[in-house]
């Protein structure tokens, strides 16, 4: 039983990790159609940055610097799907293309570090015991952050004036465009707020774990997967639907089988897209086409 | 204008069978001049695996528009199983282990398929990224048969009449060059035959495909299934090649080379394969001698700009110049777009087998949208040979009930009958096979099809070849291709558009699209057919022609035909009966005069029925 | 379908197409290059350079180097100079595979030094049977590479049998009661315990596998500490998985001893773990280094001045062996390769060569029936704090 609050622990530690990535891809899916595939390597680029650039720096400054890092890829890379509109790219193309930014992304990191290990540094050292289990206090202490930072997106989101004001423009483009939206304005921000998330849940991955460039792959996907199971068109779903999935793939790892926990979660998710491509909430009965 | 022997020729070029004629002489010099030097022959092979994963992935994402992304899985599948069933079972011929390679992979690609078919097109990347990392963790800790992590290492060699085929070598060359002749040929055939078809329309919209009979899950997962054996075959020819199995060559970053392949030679074209094949590999060899890091800003950059800008990759591109220097004339004939009805001579034939079906019913059906009631208590009945109209403010319901009829919408409560079977709950396409066709508001053709192709859909079920004699073009399969092009130009004709046949349907004119949809629909030989809106958008001749076209098709033993109608005047024309819908619930049904003339129907029709009047005023004025 | 086109698109679409061809054939055309000039016989070095294990194959690269520049200064080999050339396997087996016969065939290489991953080697030996250019492992410790001994393939590095037998017996000297072992799903990890249990004959408190890509070990931390462990013995190359979980000991005070095997003493793990870690909780890896020999020490000096960009700087004693080993026996063959080179590596014994590796250079050598250049009780755990690696044990001297 006591162990259980460690599990937990962890679980909300790489939970709200998985969260933020899966919030971020929501954000973008829903106002642009695109399916953010650089999410990893941008999570990758956190880790960098509060883990070297920023590192001597004290850690909440660090991370608010990542924040601004993150709005700023986000930028980026709403300029290159622009880019990409004008010349006539289609969804899939973007999607794709965000994954080829991405990997560019990753390559610049393996120059620096070769290929090696990094780490976003503990916040806080030191731990308490519970049973004969060791919880350290930096799990909780990111479990708290991420927490913190993922009610803050998804407060955004669906209480302010500019959540709804996305939501709107993602359901209903023309309408939206006609009462005087600027539906190309709130895209923008949609990205902004997607580059912030993405990063950030990387800064705070690489502060549990040593992080490589072969991290961004499963960091992603776990995101993906999260949003996929919570319905990958509402942010707080996704988030919901992450934090649920990690939940499950640690208790998933300590008391079934260690080695099969990906295959367990991703059968899940396979199963769920057959079956409920809108994920658990309950939804239209309109067939996707 | 062309002269009828370049044409000939352009045609001859077309074949499949040519094609790979020449290229295997082309294949064969270029392999002869590396002179038997291992490291050269080395690359080729390699470059011939990358073109035959991607002739794979092109079947999917080029011609079917399919987003999976698991193709290294399948890839890694037949190299995994040729290994284990050559080491584990004595005696099997190689040639054994890798057709059952092959299976095995096609099953993995049919796994695939079956839940995703009907998925929208991120959600199948995922869920296909996602199959594909679920396989490779299986895959990693399935020790005691995939050897894990460290993969295997006793690969027994390719073995042909006798002989051993070692890596390096010209045979081997040969044996893999022959692999890739029957991939292409296997994609070629596929893709020019009424699966290919069926692919295209899916693409451009599942539901309206669906609506004619056409089921995705059979059609996707085919092509699911040769994709996979095709990476089957592949990855059982590179075990045989690498003499070692391990995990890591079958994962992400051979995904995006086949991607980079696929995409940057031109998607979905024949050529686009040997293209990306030869780029990507030369790309290889001269990122070798760089940084992993600098190659992969390469490849990197490479891609995001072919995403981005190159659409048509390196075959579009040629194919756009070449457009600039030989324009081709696609212009559509001058005239009128409408040429009076043939009589109505043309019997189809027995509708199906079995008891003919009298009636489609829905009865007290409710539809709900999120707390919404769209329809409420409705209740609808059609017979053969009549025709009845469905009438009613906008957003009153109308194409909610067609929906409700049609599979599309599952309502909350009622029934839905044709004859005694239930409809409820059925997929759009067995709706349409149970005998219901429809078309839509706006026509949903597939654009990039010909006229005659897009009636072709509607016979599709009507096949009597399978879908792999289909995907060789067996004598059947062309027999069936005769049949349906004949019986479509009947139709055609039937409907006036026969001189647009070979037309691309996105080109036509509208009221020329709404005569195919109609053709299309009446090659199933439905029972019902229900029409929304044919007439928006035709004049007034245009119109009346439409009329008689539909009680034409209504007469004598003819289906039964509901027509949701804006136009009063064809309603008068051709419907027996009107329904009346008003927000969601019947307001009055009966005979068309008495209800158009009823005092409540004229009241909720006052604003469009004084238009229409002062329409007409005008029209004898002006 | 058609895309409007511009032309710079053109352009680039034929300028590669062109590129592509000129170079295809220019390159078919240009297969009879020597192998360098006259007298000149060439060694290759086929490593991964570039990756996750980049580091180390840099460093078995500069070692190589440094052995070749001394041999070359001092006259070469029966007045005949050494040429290096490079090939970089990227940790794939199939480029690997691909740079060997590359190097056979184009550069008219004699003998390898390398591959350094298992699955790399497996890749490579089929070919070896085939082209007859020997290969010096330097690194793999699959013991079925060398065992038994297959023409052309040899090894001058430890294998994990004997990696796992010396963390046993010093385990057992440090007074370890209630050992705890561990090892990935790899083959590395699977042969590691199986090794270990054969040498430890009693039964470890308990038996911790993880999956071979596994990025944190906090659960089988976790039962390892319930079971009240004293140390832990681990047999993996996931070193990114291992460097957190010695982090997660140092940050909870949990500072038992870590002996492990080679790659614990590897930069790359050093970062994973981070100095401050490694400072406080034991950790040994293995090396067949002689660390203490005056040969090994009058080395160091130069090899760090010259190559001390890297964070340690420390030679590879087995690359150094390696090519002392294979150049000594082109002198016997005078520069012929093939199956007399093959038999004078046979005949190679450490007396004739220096050695930097295992105890003492009698003990090193080939032979017929042995293609592993040290022997078993050569192996050594050093102690790695992060900033220095110190000799703890060595297992003849027990």
């Amino acid at each position: 039983m006591s162990s259980l609050i460690a599990i937990l622990v962890d679980a909300l530690a790489f939970g709200a990790v998985y969260a933020l990535v899966a919030v971020g891809f929501s954000i973008v899916l829903r106002a642009s159609r695109v399916a953010q595939f650089g999410a990893g390597y941008v999570g990758l680029l956190g880790a960098v940055l509060l883990g070297n650039v920023f590192s001597a720096l004290p850690s909440w400054i660090g991370l608010v610097l990542c924040a601004i890092a993150g709005a700023v890829l986000g930028l980026v890379f709403y300029a290159m799907i622009v880019v990409g509109r004008r010349l006539g790219a289609s969804e899939v193309q973007l999607s794709l293309a965000c994954l080829a930014a991405g990997l560019l992304i990753g390559a610049i990191v393996d120059w620096s570090h070769n290929g090696g290990f990094f780490s976003a540094g503990p916040f806080v050292g030191g731990y308490f015991t519970i049973g004969s289990d060791a919880v350290l206090w930096n799990e909780v202490v990111t479990a708290i952050i991420g927490l913190a930072v993922l009610g803050l997106f998804c407060l955004v989101v669906s209480r302010t004036m500019l959540g709804k004001a996305m939501t709107a423009a993602a359901k209903a483009p023309d309408v939206a465009a006609v009462s005087g939206l600027q539906t190309s304005r709130v895209v923008m921000i949609a990205w902004v707020l997607a580059g912030t998330a993405l990063l950030l849940a990387g800064s705070l991955f690489g502060a549990l774990a040593p992080v490589s460039s072969n991290s961004a792959f499963p960091l992603a996907i776990k995101g993906f997967a999260g949003a996929v199971v919570g319905g990958v068109d509402s942010p707080g779903g996704a988030a919901l639907g992450a934090l649920l999935l990690s939940v499950l793939d640690v208790l998933f790892i300590r008391y079934v089988n260690a080695s099969y926990d990906e295959m367990f979660i991703f059968g899940l998710l396979f199963v769920l897209l057959a079956f409920r491509p809108s994920g658990l909430r309950r939804g239209a009965t309109l067939r996707l086409a | 204008m062309r002269t009828p022997t370049s044409a000939w020729w352009r045609d001859r070029l077309r074949s499949p069978a040519v094609r790979v004629f020449l290229g295997g002489i082309a294949f064969v010099l270029v392999g002869l001049s590396m002179n038997g030097d291992g490291y050269y022959l080395g690359l080729y092979t390699v470059g011939v695996f990358t073109y035959i994963l991607a002739v794979s992935l092109n079947l999917l994402l080029g011609f079917a528009g399919l987003f999976a992304l698991a193709q290294q899985a399948l890839f890694g599948m037949g190299a995994y199983t040729i290994v284990i069933v050559g080491t584990r079972v004595g005696s099997l011929p190689w040639i054994v282990c890798l057709l059952i390679a092959m299976a095995v992979a096609a099953v993995g690609g049919l796994l695939l398929a079956l839940p995703t078919a009907r998925l929208r097109g991120d959600y199948l990347a995922l869920a296909t990224l996602a199959f594909a990392v679920g396989c490779q963790q299986l895959v990693s800790n399935w020790i005691s048969v995939t050897g894990g992590s460290s993969g295997l290492v006793n690969v027994p060699t390719a073995r042909l009449f006798g002989h051993d085929i070692e890596p390096q070598t010209d045979a081997f060359l040969w044996l893999v060059g022959g692999a890739a002749a029957v991939s292409y040929l296997w994609s070629a055939y596929l893709v020019r035959s009424r699966i290919g078809r069926c692919l295209h329309a899916l693409r451009d919209s599942t539901l309206a495909t669906e609506s004619v009979g056409i089921n995705p899950t059979v059609i996707r997962g085919f092509a699911f299934a040769v994709s996979g054996a095709l990476a089957g075959l592949g990855g059982g020819l590179f075990a045989a090649y690498q003499l070692v199995v391990v995990p890591t060559q079958y994962g992400f970053s051979l995904l995006i080379l086949i991607i980079l392949a696929v995409l940057i030679g031109g998607i979905g074209t024949d050529g686009g394969p040997v293209v990306g094949a030869v780029l990507v590999t030369a790309l290889q060899r001269f990122t070798t001698s760089l940084h992993p890091a600098t190659a992969t800003v390469v490849y990197a950059a490479i891609l995001l700009v072919v995403m981005l800008s190159f659409r048509g990759g390196a075959i579009g591109l040629a194919l756009s110049l070449w457009q600039r220097v030989r324009p081709t004339n696609h212009a559509p004939a001058a005239g009128p777009s409408w040429v009076g009805p043939k009589p109505a001579t043309a019997d189809l034939g027995p509708l199906r087998d079995g008891p003919i079906i009298d009636r489609l019913a829905m009865t007290a059906v409710d539809v709900v949208f999120g707390g919404v009631h769209a329809l409420t208590g409705v209740s609808l009945s059609l017979r053969r040979g009549e025709v009845v109209g469905l009438i009613g403010p906008n957003g009153a319901g109308k194409t909610t009930a067609v929906n409700a009829m049609t599979g599309v919408i599952r309502p909350a409560k009622g029934r839905v009958e044709v004859g005694e079977a239930s409809m409820l709950g059925r997929r759009p396409y067995r709706v349409a096979r149970m005998g219901v066709g429809r078309t839509y508001q706006h026509p949903q053709l597939s654009p990039g099809l010909s006229v005659l192709e897009n009636v072709m859909l509607g016979f599709d079920r009507s096949a009597r070849a399978t879908l792999v004699e289909a995907s060789v073009h067996s004598p059947r399969s062309r027999d069936d291709e005769r049949r349906f092009r004949a019986a479509s130009a009947e139709l055609l004709d039937r409907v006036g558009a026969q001189e647009f046949a070979d037309r691309v349907a996105g080109a036509v004119p509208y009221a020329v699209q709404r005569k195919v949809e109609l053709a299309r629909v009446l090659a199933g030989r439905p029972a019902f057919v229900l029409l929304d809106e044919p007439a928006a958008g035709l004049n007034d001749d245009e119109r009346h022609e439409l009329g008689a076209v539909i009680s034409s098709i209504a007469a004598e033993g003819g289906p039964g035909v509901l027509v949701i109608e804006h136009n009063m005047d064809l309603v008068r024309q051709v419907c027996a009966r009107v329904v009346v819908l008003v927000n969601g619930s019947v307001l009055l049904s009966g005979p068309t005069d008495e209800v158009l003339r009823d005092p409540r129907v004229v009241e909720v029709y006052l604003g469009a029925h004084a238009e229409v009047v002062q329409e007409q005023a005008e029209v004898s004025n002006g | 379908m058609a895309v409007p086109g511009r032309s710079w698109r053109a352009a680039a679409t034929g300028v590669s197409a062109v590129t592509l061809a000129v170079t295809m054939t220019a390159c078919s055309s240009s297969g009879g290059s020597s192998g360098g000039g006259t007298g000149d016989w060439t060694i290759g070095i086929l490593m991964p350079t570039t990756g996750a294990l980049g580091a180390l194959g840099t460093q078995i690269e500069n070692s190589t180097k440094f052995a070749v520049d001394r041999i070359n200064a001092s006259g070469g080999v029966k007045g005949h100079k050494l040429k290096l050339i490079k090939y970089d396997t990227a940790l794939d087996p199939g480029t690997a595979a691909s740079q060997y016969t590359k190097g056979v065939t184009q550069d008219h290489v004699l003998a390898f030094v390398g591959p350094l991953t298992s699955p790399e080697t497996a890749a490579v030996i089929p070919l070896t049977q085939r082209r007859h250019v020997p290969i010096t492992i330097v690194g793999a410790t699959d013991t079925a590479f060398t065992v038994p001994p297959k023409p052309y393939v040899f090894r001058i590095s430890s294998t994990i049998q004997n990696d796992a037998a010396a963390a046993v017996n010093y385990a057992a000297k440090r007074g370890c009661e209630r050992p705890a072992l561990m090892g990935d799903t790899a083959v590395t990890g699977r042969d590691y315990m199986a090794a270990a249990r054969a040498e430890y004959k009693k039964s470890f408190v308990t038996e911790q596998p993880f999956a071979a890509d596994a990025t944190d070990l906090s659960p089988e931390l976790a039962k390892i500490r319930a079971a009240k462990a004293d140390c832990i013995l681990l047999g993996t190359l996931n070193l990114g998985a291992v460097g957190g979980m010695v982090k997660k000991m140092a940050e909870s005070g949990y500072d038992i001893p870590v002996i492990g095997d080679s790659a614990l003493t590897l930069n790359v793990f050093t970062g994973a773990a981070g100095a401050d870690s490694l400072a406080k909780v034991p950790v040994y890896g293995t090396s067949i280094a002689n660390v203490d020999s005056s040969a090994f020490k009058t080395t160091f000096a130069p090899f760090a001045r010259k190559y001390g960009g890297l964070p340690k700087g420390e030679i590879n004693p087995a690359a150094w062996d390696a090519v002392h080993v294979i150049a000594h026996a082109l002198g016997e063959t005078s520069g012929k390769g093939g199956a007399a080179l093959e038999g004078a590596l046979q005949g190679s014994s450490g007396s004739k060569i220096q050695t930097l590796t295992g105890l003492d250079a009698s003990t090193n050598g080939f032979s017929a029936s042995r293609h592993d250049w040290v022997p078993p009780q050569a192996s050594r755990l050093l102690r790695n704090d992060g900033t220095n690696l110190t000799l703890a044990y060595q297992a003849s001297g027990s």
